[in-house]
């Protein structure tokens, strides 16, 4: 299986990216580990990659100067998320460690994640359930920013050529926080069928706001695919049980089955399960 | 604006463009001129001439008499083309040539020019363990648990790369190998070796076992 002849760009800024971009047989390459796939399956066409993930406006992690926000380059590495101080312990941070395996890890992308197409990918279930944003553009020049449910409506065959995407930005919790992140498999795929994310805020004494978790569900079952967004009024394990229990997950899954997820989710956050 | 943009991006033709047809070779200059070249195994490999659509494996395969590293699924799903891209584990086959210009790549004949020691000792483990059937996979398999192995001692045995290894030492080397296939499901044997070099939490590395 060998590539369709290309022809290869290395832009080394954003303007000059958005300049290749005039044309429209040129499509963007990051990490490349979904894209090089695809091309060699002859999914796509393009007859040039201008590659991004050189660029460093796009690769930088950075702390925003009042502390709220982490802005993380869409070129960025899954591993060098995975690794950042500013993001230890972050729900980012895990659901990361949960893309592919490590050498995919090592060239694949925050933004890749996005673009992927996996409805049950790992970042914008993560990334919704934190209230976090993707900043970019569109080929027409306006400056976009994508929340909520934008977050993982990106799909490759759709339109999301007509978005640079340049930016996520995920935002600091403050008062410290918890986060889990799991995924259950099919023992014949590498696709999860499911991928969980919460996050709590931890109160840090009296007269802070009460706890809070949320939890994000997407599963694929039944050859459907569901994304929902479930919030609780208890912190960790408990807060997790009450968003679950409005879910539509609890209706899919045996109740023991999902006690133990749980408590994967709950314990070291790097659960994984094959079903 | 459109000439002075396009100087200071390079192009690298492929085979689709007006100035070359399919299955001829571009010249693999940069838009200042220069040769790019890749760093293998201490070798600076030339660019020239590589179409844009080969991968870091076909630059390896076909642009030096390295043949360790192995072709098979070319979906980035064996692993068997496994190699170090700066030290670290990438598939050569999602990888295209011309993007790692400038950039370090260790193949698995490489592997004791970064540590000689630990690439001795993945040797004779696998040889003790006899943790190969047909050798197809045993490349990228030596090159994936050669950097988990790295990796784990500079953390004191807690991570390899971004990722926390479990304690139990088999646990350990399956969540290692769980990244590359063997056809011949010798997998037993691979995680026995494995085991061996792995080092366990607290450790900053093990001998490595011989009682085979």
């Amino acid at each position: 299986m060998k590539l369709p002849p290309l022809d290869y760009l290395r832009p080394r800024t954003i303007a000059e990216a958005r300049w290749h971009w005039s044309d429209r047989e040129v499509m963007f390459l990051a990490g490349g580990q979904g894209l090089l796939s695809e091309l060699g399956q002859g999914l796509r066409r393009p007859s040039a990659l201008a590659d991004i993930s050189a660029i460093p406006e796009l690769t930088a992690i950075d702390v925003a100067a009042d502390g709220s926000v982490v802005r993380v380059g869409t070129a960025a590495r899954l591993t060098d998320v995975a690794r950042h101080p500013a993001l230890r312990g972050s729900l980012l941070a895990q659901a990361a460690r949960h893309v592919g395996v490590a050498p995919i890890r090592t060239l694949a992308t925050v933004g890749g994640n996005f673009c992927h197409g996996n409805p049950t990918a790992e970042l914008p279930l993560a990334a919704l359930v934190a209230g976090a944003s993707l900043t970019g553009f569109r080929r027409d020049g306006s400056a976009v920013r994508l929340t909520g449910p934008e977050l993982a409506a990106l799909r490759p065959l759709d339109d999301h050529s007509d978005l640079l995407l340049t930016a996520l930005e995920w935002p600091v919790h403050r008062n410290g926080h918890a986060a889990g992140f799991a995924e259950v498999g099919e023992q014949r795929s590498w696709v999860p069928a499911v991928a969980f994310g919460w996050l709590a805020d931890h109160p840090a004494g009296p007269g802070h706001p009460a706890p809070h978790t949320r939890v994000g569900v997407a599963l694929r079952a039944g050859g459907k695919f569901l994304l929902s967004l479930a919030e609780g009024t208890r912190c960790s394990a408990a807060g997790v049980q009450d968003a679950l229990a409005g879910a539509a997950i609890h209706t899919e899954f045996p109740a023991s089955w999902l006690a133990d997820l749980i408590n994967d989710l709950t314990g070291d956050g790097t659960a994984s399960r094959r079903m | 604006m459109t000439t002075a943009s396009e100087a200071r991006s390079d192009r690298i033709h492929g085979t689709s463009t007006g100035e070359t047809s399919p299955g001829e070779i571009s010249t693999g200059e940069t838009s200042t001129g220069e040769i790019s070249t890749v760093d293998v195994n201490g070798t600076a490999v030339s660019l020239a001439g590589v179409p844009a659509n080969w991968t870091l494996a076909d630059l390896i395969r076909y642009r030096t008499t390295l043949r360790g590293t192995h072709l098979a699924c070319e979906h980035g799903v064996c692993g068997v083309c496994t190699v170090l891209l700066d030290g670290e584990p990438v598939r050569g086959c999602l990888v295209l040539s011309h993007a790692v210009r400038d950039r370090q790549v260790t193949t698995v004949e490489g592997l004791d020019r970064l540590d000689a020691d630990l690439a001795q000792r993945l040797r004779a483990a696998f040889l003790a363990r006899n943790a190969f059937q047909c050798g197809f996979c045993t490349p990228g398999m030596l090159a994936i648990v050669f950097a988990a192995a790295r990796d784990a001692a500079a953390a004191g045995g807690q991570a390899d790369g971004d990722e926390q290894l479990p304690a139990d030492p088999a646990r350990r080397a399956r969540q290692v190998i769980e990244a590359n296939l063997c056809r011949c499901t010798g997998y037993a044997a691979i995680v026995a070796a494995a085991t061996d070099v792995l080092p366990g939490p607290g450790q900053p590395g093990n001998a490595g076992r011989e009682d085979g």
